[in-house]
């Protein structure tokens, strides 16, 4: 007789946890909230490489800020040392022939304590560089993107806007900023997930097909309730999820070091920061001199604004899963996001925090509100409202 | 369920075709950009990238076909053999292939060994991104390790190296980097980044802030030597450009780039020597660079009305000055690294005799702006100036011994 494992047994506990992965991963999942994502992130995507537009050969050609010849030297030659796995701390070894010690004075380090040589990168633009034909790839990529943001052959262009987002991330990594950090991920997962399935051209063109076969056939129109769902969708929005409390937790607990966020003025530094903040507009700059002329609002705003900032992002990773605070949390979020938007300027940084944490959005919620809005568009071929 | 009616309309043998039309049309499509590279040692562009499109939309078609997966690997393997004149892409072709490859081999396994495969692969990644994240110093040792030993290539590869501490530990100032442009006949510009007014688009204006972002890379705060000092204090004694009031640490007032600063400014020295010699079809003689720390205002000074942008709250790092092809002039210039005064003061020509006048309110005697920024910017790039031969290193020299600058109970600049 085989024995029934008790519940709060090792092995029973070690059951639950695999029964627990398992669901949160493998359950088949809604792709229409991927969808969504799909669309914001796009427009944001689609907005950020048009605006390279004007500064197409400022930042990817063969004369750049960061010239083509610095980038290879980097990514071909740059030595890696790794850190000691001993007790012993890395010491300097002297040269022993002029080769060395050329590579010394240009490296810091001796040849034989190098383990890796250059970075794993890829950039169309390391190759081309004759304007017209950089041109030629920036259209195409744009029009790759300008696919992907309507969801047509979403599975092929969203492997190519990731590809396409990596060539101008790579070719000029010091003109880069948090966005575009928060950006690859976004179009990883999302290349990953049906992203396409929901609230696209696919799908459009998918129902429209179903639809014109079933006249065809004689059969009864049929109903698209909402997409099908998959496990693939799940992993994707959960990748999504884990991420941004990764990104939230890390970003919280590393603003622990800094005294200005224990002593509360570390907003001040943010909305009086000239070079990102709106102060050179007059009514900011109002604005800024009317708190600062009452201290006790100051420090309400200031203090309020830091520990806000500290117990959200600490917070999140671990209140959003809960049912009941999920909503706080996302109009948390979205406080946040519109306030680094206004006070700090980085717009699309916020749209693309803010696009992140849709993943935690339930797709019935989106298919409630697209189904509402289609209704009152009078679109009755295609129901993609309640299940 | 609208599946069903999906895979009802999908015109699956269709469809069918179309897969295996795609997947053996790119084969052959990369399969002859390669006999074409060996032939002619260029890449076949117009072939090879069709063709790897191709077998791609094969593999979106049916992801769950091992024998497409496995075929779209053989096909992204001739693609990579194609590409040998562009390394980069070689790469990117190859890991997609690898992927493919891997993936022909997973969809064949029962479902329960697919969750183990997918799991472990997920549990790689997230262990991959917190050592990224913890990269950051103070660094623990095992996730050091991890990063460098076995996560690197992955992360740069994938452009999730990011340690996602924003802001952390406090916010600083902006950085900007000033370019000071002299030309063959004598004229001279600036030239800033970032400027709004240059790059009204904000997306355009958080480039550039990243690219002075870049160049703030700085060697821990360490003494200054002896000999550094030595040098700038005879600079001062031959140019009047004192060192900046002892409100700011002496040790605070020259910070060295790390090396890849330093690249940096060499590489933004040349573009903006390039740019503005195409701009204006003028020779460039030479870019002295600026690294300049605009210090936030406290809301005392908010309070009282005083405009951020007044002069004195730039903090101007002297970087030193390049030739058109970014290579630095002097690498002894006293100057260099050193903090550059702007500074309001009652005095101005007893600050730059190395006297500190007392500032006091009541006296009525105004504040005036003194920017030796712009004394400096005009100096020429030569040799390391003449050192008095009384100077003794190690004690306080002729330009110390009546410069009460160096003491901070003088200090009362306001700032």
């Amino acid at each position: 007789m085989s024995a029934i494992p008790n519940e709060n047994s090792l092995t029973g506990l070690g059951n639950r946890m695999i029964r627990a992965w398992d669901r949160f991963w493998f359950t088949p999942g809604d792709p229409t909230i991927l969808g969504l994502i799909r669309i914001c992130c796009g427009l944001v995507v689609l907005y950020v490489h048009l605006a390279y537009s004007y500064d197409l050969q400022t930042f990817f050609g063969k004369d750049a800020w960061l010239s083509l010849e610095q980038i290879n030297e980097s990514r071909k030659h740059v030595p890696w040392v790794g850190p000691p796995t001993g007790w012993e701390p890395l010491s300097p070894i002297p040269a022993s022939n002029p080769q060395e010690q050329a590579f010394i004075d240009r490296w810091t380090v001796h040849p034989s304590q190098v383990m890796a040589y250059g970075q794993p990168l890829w950039s169309i633009y390391y190759h081309v560089t004759d304007p017209t034909w950089m041109w030629v790839v920036h259209g195409t990529i744009l029009t790759i993107m300008l696919l992907f943001t309507i969801g047509f052959c979403t599975r092929v262009v969203s492997v190519l806007t990731w590809l396409g987002l990596l060539c101008y991330i790579q070719r000029a990594p010091t003109s880069l900023f948090g966005m575009d950090t928060i950006m690859i991920v976004v179009v990883l997962y999302l290349m990953i997930g049906p992203s396409g399935a929901a609230l696209s051209v696919d799908r459009l063109l998918a129902c429209r097909r179903a639809t014109r076969y079933a006249l065809r056939e004689h059969l009864p129109p049929p109903e698209f309730l909402h997409p099908p769902f998959s496990i693939s969708a799940n992993v994707a929005l959960r990748l999504l999820q884990i991420h941004v409390c990764i990104i939230y937790a890390a970003s919280g607990l590393s603003k622990l070091q800094g005294p200005a966020w224990w002593s509360g003025v570390a907003v001040w530094g943010t909305m009086a920061n000239y070079e990102f903040s709106p102060m050179p507009y007059r009514i900011y700059m109002e604005f800024l001199r009317f708190l600062s002329q009452h201290r006790w609002l100051w420090e309400l705003v200031m203090t309020g604004g830091s520990y806000f900032t500290l117990v959200f992002e600490i917070g999140f990773a671990f209140l959003v899963w809960n049912r009941r605070l999920c909503w706080t949390m996302l109009v948390a979020a979205v406080l946040l996001h519109t306030g680094i938007a206004i006070f700090m300027g980085l717009v699309t940084f916020s749209l693309m925090m803010l696009t992140l944490v849709l993943a935690f959005v339930p797709s019935a919620t989106v298919r409630d509100v697209f189904g509402r809005l289609r209704g009152r568009m009078a679109g009755p071929q295609l129901r993609l409202g309640k299940a | 369920m609208g599946r069903v009616e999906f895979e009802n309309v999908d015109g699956r043998s269709r469809r069918f075709r179309l897969c295996w039309f795609l997947l053996f049309g790119g084969m052959a499509a990369n399969l002859a950009s390669g006999v074409w590279f060996k032939a002619f040692a260029t890449p076949a562009l117009p072939l090879l990238l069709p063709g790897l499109v191709a077998t791609g939309a094969a593999v979106a078609m049916r992801p769950g076909s091992a024998a497409v997966l496995g075929l779209a690997a053989v096909s992204g393997f001739l693609g990579w053999w194609a590409f040998q004149a562009w390394d980069s892409a070689q790469l990117m072709v190859g890991v997609l292939s690898a992927v493919a490859g891997f993936a022909a081999v997973v969809v064949l396994l029962p479902r329960a060994i697919q969750r183990v495969i997918v799991s472990v692969m997920i549990v790689l990644h997230f262990v991959g991104i917190l050592s990224a994240v913890s990269s950051v110093p103070p660094t623990p040792a095992l996730m050091n390790w991890a990063w460098t030993y076995l996560y690197r290539p992955y992360l740069q590869f994938m452009y999730l190296n990011n340690a996602y501490h924003f802001y952390s530990p406090e916010p600083g100032p902006g950085i900007l980097v000033w370019f000071y442009v002299r030309y063959d006949d004598g004229s001279t510009e600036w030239y800033k980044i970032p400027d709004r007014a240059e790059n009204p688009l904000a997306q355009e204006y958080q480039r550039r802030l990243s690219l002075a972002e870049s160049t703030n890379q700085l060697l821990q705060i360490a003494p200054i030597p002896e000999e550094i000092r030595r040098r700038r204090l005879a600079a001062f004694e031959r140019d009047g450009i004192p060192l900046y009031p002892p409100t700011l640490d002496l040790n605070m007032q020259r910070r060295e780039p790390n090396p890849f600063s330093k690249e940096m400014l060499k590489n933004y020295a040349r573009y903006v020597a390039h740019f503005k010699a195409r701009q204006t079809g003028k020779t460039v003689s030479g870019v002295k660079v600026y690294r300049v720390v605009h210090n936030l205002p406290t809301p005392k000074e908010i309070a009282e009305g005083i405009d951020p942008t007044e002069k004195n709250f730039y903090y101007p790092y002297f970087q030193g000055e390049f030739t058109a092809d970014g290579q630095l002039k002097d690498k002894d210039d006293p100057y260099l690294y050193w903090l550059i005064p702007i500074i309001k003061t009652t005095d101005p020509k007893a600050f730059r005799e190395g006297k500190l006048p007392v500032y006091q309110p009541d006296e009525g005697r105004p504040l005036q702006l003194l920017d030796l920024l712009e004394v400096h910017a005009e100096l020429p790039t030569e040799s390391t100036p003449h050192v008095p031969p009384n100077f003794v290193p190690g004690e306080p020299g002729p330009a110390q011994r009546k410069n009460t600058l160096l003491d901070p109970a003088a200090a009362s600049l306001h700032r």
